[in-house]
């Protein structure tokens, strides 16, 4: 195989690739054999085709098949002895062959970016610094009493902020009952302010059990549903049960039914606050993380390779697509089994999610496509440079550190196959820490 | 009747006949009606080679039937020419 390399541009690369007759002569042998021993062509057994006879009757196309298959195995070791390492799949550009001479063609790709990163220190970023307040711990704690709520059947009538357990017969505009639209003890939770319909619930406020109530109501208007938005209906409601909820006082009895690790309310607290501090470093390290990887793009100018840009925009698009199937499927699930405080009659409403799929790229997304593909380039680039290397040592404290949080064992992590993504990112944590420990860093309160 | 290309109809290409070439033998389906020495006038001006013999086969017609239809294969005349060595016929070899 003798490759020829001519340059096109700052990325782009033309490579000739001659491969001997002998080669492909070989190859094309192999296939006609193996198709000779299927073959059945009337007046011979089958499988006992003399190879000219194959060779004469299919060897053409036989021969154009061939040459398909063993093109990319070609390109493959064409790119590698030149030393090339393409940033998307080649195109071929030219094919030459005659039956039993040389091949030889032209593939154009672009080849993978080296950077060299001139400025990487001295960037600017922000820190973002967060004190928890009191207030937020208080929010997240009446959110868990609200959960913990228990309900208590009363006799008197309905309140704003009790539940109420009823049976519903649809009727239609004149008030004759609809059949096989009859559903039976639904829950409501009266004054949610986020209730899909508030005229219903003022509807039902002074009911007792046991009493019988016509109901005409209509939804909100803002309902994200759009077909029900604003639509009246008329229900039938005979009220079953009226129960009091009844908040759990904030005492360390509490703090035992929130979870088993906590004996006392302080340390609660201390949890909670823990978490919000927790959300707001990660929060406050991707902020940082972006804001150098902004600097580093604005700091070193270069284009991308065009045909990289679309490959990975392809294959952003194959992943949101196969996302995109993954929740339809868990949505429709989950769409199934919840009748919790809603009304009964919403209609499935995946398809309003679909979007057309055919569709070129967008400017956006491209624009986030260069990002991410220049910051990963740069991030490798600062890597190369700065040599920073992650040691098997400080790498295997990583993953165990991982698995443990992921509540997986080690081994397991390292069968899964998602070893090498760790170490990536163990690089890129290092990369990153490096970058902050060389720029100007201002913190900022927030 | 005498057009060497009304006497030759086409070559047998066959497992048998594979082989045979390998002995410079070569066969056809012939007219029915054909002698030895007219098949041989005939490969030799059509295919402008020496031939060495020719040897002949009647293959005999066969009764067929198909579902209710007893009918006839018709039968045919097959010849097998051998030519002089150093001779080789292209069309033939080429199918």
């Amino acid at each position: 195989m003798k490759t020829n390399v001519t340059e096109k541009g700052q990325w782009g690369r033309e490579i000739e690739v001659e491969v001997e007759a002998s080669r492909v002569e070989k190859e094309l042998d192999k296939a006609l054999r193996k198709y000779q021993r299927q073959l059945e062509i009337p007046g011979f057994r089958k499988g006992k085709v003399p190879l000219k006879v194959v060779k004469s009757r299919f060897g053409e196309s036989i021969r154009g098949e061939v040459i398909g298959d063993l093109l990319p195995a070609l390109l493959e070791e064409a790119t590698r002895e030149a030393g090339l390492v393409p940033a998307a799949p080649p195109q071929i550009a030219k094919l030459d062959h005659e039956p039993g001479g040389d091949l030889t063609f032209t593939a154009t790709l672009d080849i993978w970016p080296e950077i060299e990163v001139e400025h990487y220190e001295k960037l600017d970023a922000t820190r973002m610094v967060h004190e928890v307040a009191d207030e937020e711990i208080t929010e997240q704690l009446e959110e868990l009493r609200r959960r913990q709520a228990t309900e208590q059947a009363v006799e008197r009538p309905l309140e704003k902020g009790d539940v109420l357990i009823a049976d519903l017969q649809r009727l239609d505009e004149g008030g004759v009952p609809v059949i096989g639209e009859r559903f039976e003890e639904r829950y409501f939770l009266i004054g949610d302010e986020n209730a899909p319909s508030p005229e219903f619930e003022e509807g039902l406020v002074g009911m007792s059990a046991g009493e019988e109530r016509k109901v005409s109501f209509a939804y909100r208007e803002d309902l994200p549903n759009e077909e029900l938005a604003g639509k009246t209906e008329h229900f039938d409601v005979t009220a079953r049960e009226v129960r009091e909820r009844s908040l759990p006082e904030l005492d360390d009895e509490f703090a035992k039914d929130v979870g088993e690790q906590f004996q006392t309310m302080a340390e609660v607290r201390e949890h909670i606050s823990n978490q919000i501090q927790e959300r707001w470093s990660y929060m406050a390290e991707q902020r940082l993380r972006s804001d150098l990887v902004g600097q580093l793009i604005e700091k070193n100018e270069f284009e991308l390779p065009e045909s990289m840009v679309e490959n990975y925009l392809k294959s952003m698009k194959r992943e949101q697509q196969a996302q995109g199937q993954a929740q339809g499927q868990a949505q429709g699930q989950a769409q199934g089994q919840a009748h919790d405080h809603d009304h009964d009659h919403d209609h499935d409403h995946d398809h309003d999610h679909d979007h057309d799929h055919d569709s070129e790229h967008t400017d956006e997304e491209r624009e986030q496509a260069v990002r991410r593909l220049k910051s990963f380039l740069l991030i490798e680039g600062v890597r190369k440079q700065a040599k920073v290397e992650v040691t098997d040592e400080e790498f295997e404290t990583f993953a165990a550190e991982r698995a443990e949080q992921g509540g997986i064992k080690l081994e397991e992590m390292q069968r899964s196959g998602r070893v090498d993504d760790l170490r990536r990112e163990l690089e890129e944590k290092k990369v990153f820490d490096l970058l902050g420990e060389k720029a100007k860093i201002k913190e900022e309160k927030v | 009747m005498n057009n060497p290309r009304t006497i030759i109809q086409k070559p047998i290409i066959t497992e048998k006949a594979t082989i045979l070439r390998e002995s410079n033998k070569y066969a056809f389906r012939v007219l029915s009606g054909a002698n030895k020495i007219q098949i041989r006038q005939a490969i030799e001006s059509i295919f402008s080679v020496k031939v060495e013999s020719v040897r002949t086969v009647n293959v005999p017609s066969k009764p067929k039937r198909q579902g209710l239809f007893q009918g006839r294969r018709a039968g045919w005349k097959k010849a097998y020419v051998t030519l002089k060595a150093g001779d080789s016929i292209e069309i033939v070899e080429n199918i």
